[in-house]
């Protein structure tokens, strides 16, 4: 028998009406037009598709998210590496210096669905910071946001720079600032996130970013891709609802990954999914050498899917022997159908 | 001091209320008051939305067993007491239950459920 049901965030909007709280103002206030847009074109407020007839979702409609309007790209993401700037100090040594501020930010994850996110430097998953093992880092952190955040670095460092509250500088209270001071240990493929508490919350909302630390000597040029896997819990239910690589679900379905045929690819690929216990990576069409968090320059393993908890992070590399289009997402289907889905196109 | 605890545990529950009440969205509006009633067609399935809500409603995206699928709408922005009509195209199983989710543009999620024994 056809049944409605009314989703726990819709379910508490109406008890705090009857509660009459502060959020009751909020929740049944004027609803201001978010736009609607046709496919590439910037969403204009008031844009009425009144009774037209109309095709969306998944398939077909609009199946983009503008990146004018989000300020990043998810694809641009994928070969986004920030260097930071350099200079050497007395000793010889390198230090490599970044800014990252810390704000809210609305964006689209998916056609017509807007957030509230919290972002690094308004995008996510933030930049991804790239550097050299061995280097003197330093990471100026402005906390631009509406609540108390930090920075902590998934590597080897003192306590006092962990990000974690109540040790060294702890929580960066809105409108303050730190400097975080690290050595660039060990060479690998890492993370950072914020540390505040709820962790879970402070994380999903968009507060990370990948953090790669390259070996002495380098390693063998490739078409480097930076895939951030992430999900969206849009109904305050403790479970997503939305999943992707670099946060716009389905984005590389519709706009494949060009890379040549032959040529080297190396994914950096980051599971940050809060919420949901693991995620996985498989390819389709190929296999590929896994390299676990990068820390080796021996492969442990050469397969076409791969399992990753949360955190956890791998180096894939892999070389496409026939053009053609391959898709690769997650093999939790139900991940993959709700935005966890891509395409290779190989050329 | 008994008053003193009692203050402090209404200040709490109000806190508590105002926390877990706060939507993601700024403008988020309740969407408490939109319905969806779903049915089978052959191929698929209707799905009519009501907003009985006070403030319009915008339709962003549709999804069947956690799976987001695509969808005609005689509408997509509903003004208040506005209904639309949903037609999916779905390779449904008789007998089998489907559960229908209608995601509107601030995320709120208006699910409905439709087939299982009986019907089909």
């Amino acid at each position: 028998m056809p049944l409605t049901r009314i989703t726990r965030r819709s379910a508490l909007a109406a008890a705090a009406s009857i509660v009459g709280s502060g959020a009751v103002a909020r929740l049944a206030g004027v609803r201001t037009g978010t736009a609607f847009a046709a496919p590439g074109a910037a969403p204009t407020a008031g844009m009425d598709m009144g009774a037209m007839p109309m095709r969306s979702g998944f398939a077909e409609g609009r199946t983009t998210v503008d990146p004018r309007a989000n300020g990043f790209d998810p694809m641009k993401i994928l070969r986004d590496f920030d260097w930071g700037k350099t200079r050497r100090l007395a000793s010889g040594r390198v230090l490599r210096e970044w800014e990252i501020v810390a704000y809210d930010k609305e964006i689209e994850v998916v056609p017509g669905v807007k957030l509230t996110a919290w972002t690094y430097n308004g995008r996510v998953p933030g930049p991804t910071l790239r550097c050299r093992q061995g280097e003197a880092l330093r990471i100026r952190f402005v906390n631009a946001g509406s609540h108390p955040h930090t920075m902590h670095f998934h590597s080897i460092h003192r306590d006092v720079v962990d990000g974690v509250p109540g040790i060294g500088r702890g929580l960066i209270d809105v409108g303050d600032r730190f400097v975080y001071e690290l050595d660039a240990e060990p060479f690998g493929l890492h993370l950072y996130h914020c540390h505040a508490e709820p962790l879970a919350e402070h994380i999903s909302k968009g507060l990370y970013g990948m953090f790669i630390v390259d070996p002495k000597h380098g390693r063998a040029d490739a078409d480097e891709l930076v895939m951030v896997q992430n999900a969206f819990d849009s109904i305050f239910e403790g479970d997503n609802n939305i999943y992707a690589v670099n946060t716009v679900a389905f984005h590389f379905f519709y706009h494949p990954i060009r890379v040549k045929r032959d040529s080297l690819v190396r994914i950096y690929l980051l599971n940050i999914v809060e919420l949901d216990p693991i995620n996985s990576f498989h390819v389709h069409g190929n296999f590929f050498h896994r390299f676990p968090t990068g820390t080796s320059l021996e492969p442990s393993e050469y397969t076409d899917t791969i399992i990753q908890g949360q955190a956890q992070r791998d180096i894939l590399e892999l070389r496409f022997p026939y053009t053609g289009t391959y898709m690769f997402h997650a093999h939790k289907t139900e991940f993959a159908e709700l935005g966890w889905m891509g395409m290779f196109e190989v050329v | 001091m008994r008053l003193r605890f009692f203050l402090a545990l209404v200040c709490l529950a109000a806190a508590i209320a105002v926390g877990v009440a706060r939507p993601w969205n700024a403008d988020g509006a309740s969407a408490s008051a939109v319905e969806a009633q779903s049915s089978l067609r052959p191929g698929g399935f209707v799905v009519v939305v009501r907003n009985g809500s006070r403030e319009a409603v915008r339709l962003a995206q549709v999804t069947v067993d956690d799976a987001f699928v695509g969808f005609h709408a005689t509408r997509l922005v509903l003004a208040p007491h506005e209904t639309a009509q949903l037609t999916i195209d779905y390779a449904w199983v008789k007998g089998e239950p489907y559960e229908i989710g209608v995601l509107t543009s601030t995320g709120e999620i208006v699910q409905s459920d439709v087939g299982g024994a009986g019907e089909g």
